[in-house]
């Protein structure tokens, strides 16, 4: 088979086309899914912090508009070039994906497509209009860039909900797909919740990243007002999806047991079909010894998370053949730091509750360690929102499209991908650091310097 | 088995969007062309025209790129499954040059003026718009010229051989200098309501040129087509040829009006010639999507996706079209703007 031919390679890494196919698309994704989940937070941000602006005449408020518009402005379009390294790489990585199963999937493509175009078309209306709108028209033109942003990412999660829990077709005796319903692939059993739980992440990964560059300002000692509100912002909307987030994604794990066992398996790193199945936290699965050590292990959790039953059976590992086992370390590990995270960030959430109570419902806590914890919540938050791809897409190998085709199968038959891999690799240090270095320099600015400037 | 309605609607839907992103995206790239070759006392104003005409459109500009490949591999999967082989690196070259011409782009305009930040992404910038032009007209020629061979679900394509035929020389080149005639149109008329009489002069002499090259390109094209890629040739004696000569007519006209100084003739001009290039090579080879194994017919999902996709692209359209009209009427208004009035986003 193609995908078992070794590349010879600068780095000295053994990969096999499919290993670098894979690690190709998980560079890519991983990439993107940072300026995807920027561009779907920040304009929410941006409606929220303009009307204020407008309506209190206020230029504390205007003031962290133009600035977070101008981050917007870098942010989007190296998540538009990115996203558009997506699309090809569907098409130039995984042809076996495209060309088969194309019908079923390509409409949510094609519609992200036309809700793109309207957030592509608004962002451009709103980062450049400035000074050709009245305030209220500009305001109403962050409208369709929050819209869009979010039916972008609704579109694009059904396609890879599909991936999931593929629905709306039949398969021929000579195992044709026929009988093609796109609009039921679309809205397959994984849609709903995987839909909210990204959106979600993005809002949530958004707000705490704002809430950690203010936090960080805040440990220097600029505790001016501006600080103080864009770090209220940012920290609001995260902590009060927290909970939120953290029911979706007890429903996302029970949608992951009815769907893809052995992904649920892989999560907990759970090897023995058993009743009463225990919760593992922490831990480290043990391929070769097929256990998992370490761990602290709650009697029946597990049963009772995912089936409302501590009785209930949870199939594990060892039902499949180690062939067809996603890599458990990777998941088990990447779904532990998922959900610590979320706990850790709920426990924030009650951290800043607290606080507000106790300062009489005025102001949130501004101690140092809260401070410090607010300026790593916005990092962890994007690990979650990482790890949460890792889980998704790891644990649904070694599937393209759970139980219909293998990733091996769909892999293109070209080779040199360790080449892509290592130029992809290679362009988004280079892009992430310059990026990282302007959005650094925007931040540093004295802010009376722009506010004048912008007053002209 | 010929194509349905549907089908047809579809494509005609698809070949749409290439010929918008043709004379919009294609313009952007051909912008960056000009910022890389702008020298001597008035580079920076240039490139500030350059900046200011792209800077608010490119990203829309750019979706319909994203519309074309995604509607291609909605609407007819099998053809865009045998692209991604066929054209691996090609296609992997145009997208290096859509990711750091973009990058570079935004990189820039947010930079601090004066700065080695500045001037090393404008470079980049400049570079990277030559880069995507040619790599996606040498893809065309390959799709038009029989180098793709499909036998079933295996592609036959010579990893470097399918794509750098006779036509793909002359098809890369006349991209690139189409998106620069275009670019030039458009930033002439800019120049005009910026009321900037020595950058219309400059953009006027650049249009004057590039039409004559991208001319001569499309005449030397002509004879390639008949020698490398016989069936298009057919196609284009068939059905082809009112193109062709709407396509001559039309770039006449745009080299005149440039001359005469009426630049919104010009631009218009320039737009029918360049979109009938592509509507010519669409029809030439119909019904072909890659010559000479694949038609639209067999590439085609079945009816029960093309049904909701149609639906789909009229209920799109009707979203974008007016919200296009706005950003269009917001920014490319004709009323002459005030001298000095940047539309730079780190400046104002």
């Amino acid at each position: 088979m193609q995908s078992r031919i070794l590349e010879v390679n600068p780095i000295g890494l053994a990969l096999t086309s499919l290993q670098a196919a894979r690690m190709q698309m998980a560079v890519a994704l991983g990439f993107h899914i940072v300026f995807a989940a920027l561009g779907i937070g920040l304009p929410l941000l941006l409606v929220f912090t303009e009307f204020l602006a407008i309506r209190r005449r206020d230029d504390v408020w205007m003031a962290l508009t133009r600035r977070w518009a101008k981050a917007l402005g870098i942010l989007v379009a190296i998540g538009a070039v990115s996203g558009t390294v997506l699309s090809f790489a569907l098409g130039l990585f995984w042809p076996g994906l495209m060309g088969r199963w194309g019908s079923v999937i390509g409409l949510p493509f094609a519609l992200e497509a036309f809700a793109f175009f309207i957030e592509a078309i608004f962002i451009g209306i709103y980062l450049f209009g400035w000074d050709k709108l009245s305030p209220w028209r500009h305001w109403l033109s962050g409208w369709p860039v929050v819209l869009g942003g979010v039916a972008s990412a609704w579109f694009v999660v059904t396609a890879n909900s599909w991936m999931q829990s593929p629905v709306g077709f039949e398969l021929s005796a000579a195992g044709k797909v026929v009988d093609v319903q796109p609009i039921r692939a679309m809205l397959n059993p994984s849609t709903p919740v995987m839909t909210t739980h990204m959106i979600l992440a993005g809002y949530m990964a958004t707000g705490l990243t704002i809430a950690s560059v203010y936090a960080v300002g805040m440990l220097k000692g600029r505790r001016d007002t501006y600080h103080r509100r864009a770090l209220a912002v940012g920290l609001t909307l995260g902590l009060v999806l927290a909970p939120v987030q953290v029911f979706v994604g007890d429903l996302a794990a029970r949608l992951v047991a009815e769907q893809q066992p052995m992904k649920l398996a892989a999560m907990e790193g759970l090897w023995n079909t058993t009743a009463n199945a225990p919760l593992t936290i922490g831990g480290i699965p043990l391929p070769g010894r097929e256990e998992t050590v370490l761990g602290i292990r709650i009697p029946g959790a597990l049963s009772w998370l995912a089936y409302g039953d501590t009785d209930a059976v949870v199939q594990g590992l060892k039902e499949v053949p180690p062939a067809d086992r996603p890599n458990t370390v990777l998941v088990h590990l990447a779904f532990q730091a998922m959900v610590g995270i979320g706990f850790a960030l709920l426990g924030l959430g009650v951290w800043a509750l607290g606080g507000w109570w106790r300062r009489g419902r005025r102001a949130l806590p501004n101690g140092r360690w809260f401070l410090r914890a607010v300026a790593i919540a916005g990092p962890a938050a994007f690990i979650a929102l990482e790890a949460g791809w890792i889980v998704t897409e790891v644990g649904r190998q070694p599937w393209i499209v759970y139980g219909q085709l293998r990733t091996a199968d769909a892999v293109t038959t070209r080779g040199g991908i360790v080449w892509w891999l290592i130029a992809t690799v290679g362009t988004y240090v280079l892009l992430g650091a310059a990026c990282s270095w302007l959005l650094i320099q925007l931040a540093r600015k004295p802010r009376g310097i722009e506010t004048t400037e912008e007053a002209t | 088995m010929s194509a349905t309605a549907l089908e047809v609607a579809v494509l005609l839907a698809i070949g749409a969007g290439l010929t918008l992103y043709l004379l919009l995206g294609g313009a952007d790239f051909g912008g960056g062309v000009w910022d890389l070759l702008a020298h001597g006392p008035t580079s920076d104003r240039e490139r500030s025209l350059i900046s200011a005409a792209i800077g608010p459109v490119w990203e829309a500009n750019h979706v319909w790129l994203i519309f074309v490949v995604t509607a291609l591999f909605a609407g007819f999967p099998s053809a865009f499954a045998a692209l991604g082989v066929a054209l691996y690196l090609p296609f992997g070259i145009a997208i290096a040059g859509i990711v750091m011409r973009g990058a570079a782009f935004v990189f820039r305009a947010y930079g601090e003026p004066g700065t080695g930040w500045r001037s090393v992404w404008t470079r980049v910038f400049g570079i990277a718009s030559l880069v995507t032009p040619v790599a996606l007209g040498m893809s065309a020629a390959a799709i038009a010229s029989g180098r793709i061979r499909i036998d079933g679900d295996t592609v036959h394509a010579d990893l470097v051989g399918a794509w750098t035929g006779p036509l793909s020389w002359v098809a890369g080149p006349l991209s690139l200098v189409m998106c620069a005639f275009l670019a030039a149109t458009y930033l002439t008329v800019e120049a005009v309501q910026h009321g900037d009489q020595e950058l219309e002069g400059r953009f006027r002499r650049r249009a004057l040129g590039a039409g004559v090259v991208a001319g001569a390109l499309a005449g030397i094209g002509l004879l390639v087509v008949r020698a490398d890629a016989p069936i298009l040739w057919h196609g284009m004696l068939e059905d082809g040829w009112p193109f062709v000569a709407l396509s001559a007519g039309a770039g006449v006209v745009a080299l005149g009006a440039t001359y005469r100084r009426r630049e919104r003739i010009a631009r218009a001009g320039a737009a029918v010639a360049v979109a009938s290039v592509v509507v010519g090579w669409g029809v030439a080879q119909w019904p072909y999507l890659i010559v000479p194994d694949l038609t639209a017919a067999e590439a085609a999902a079945p009816k029960s996706s093309l049904g909701p996709i149609a639906l789909g692209l009229a209920i799109g359209a009707a979203l974008v079209a007016p919200s296009l009209l706005l950003l269009f009427r917001v920014f490319k208004a004709s009323r002459s703007q005030p001298e000095g009035v940047s539309t730079d986003p780190a400046a104002s």
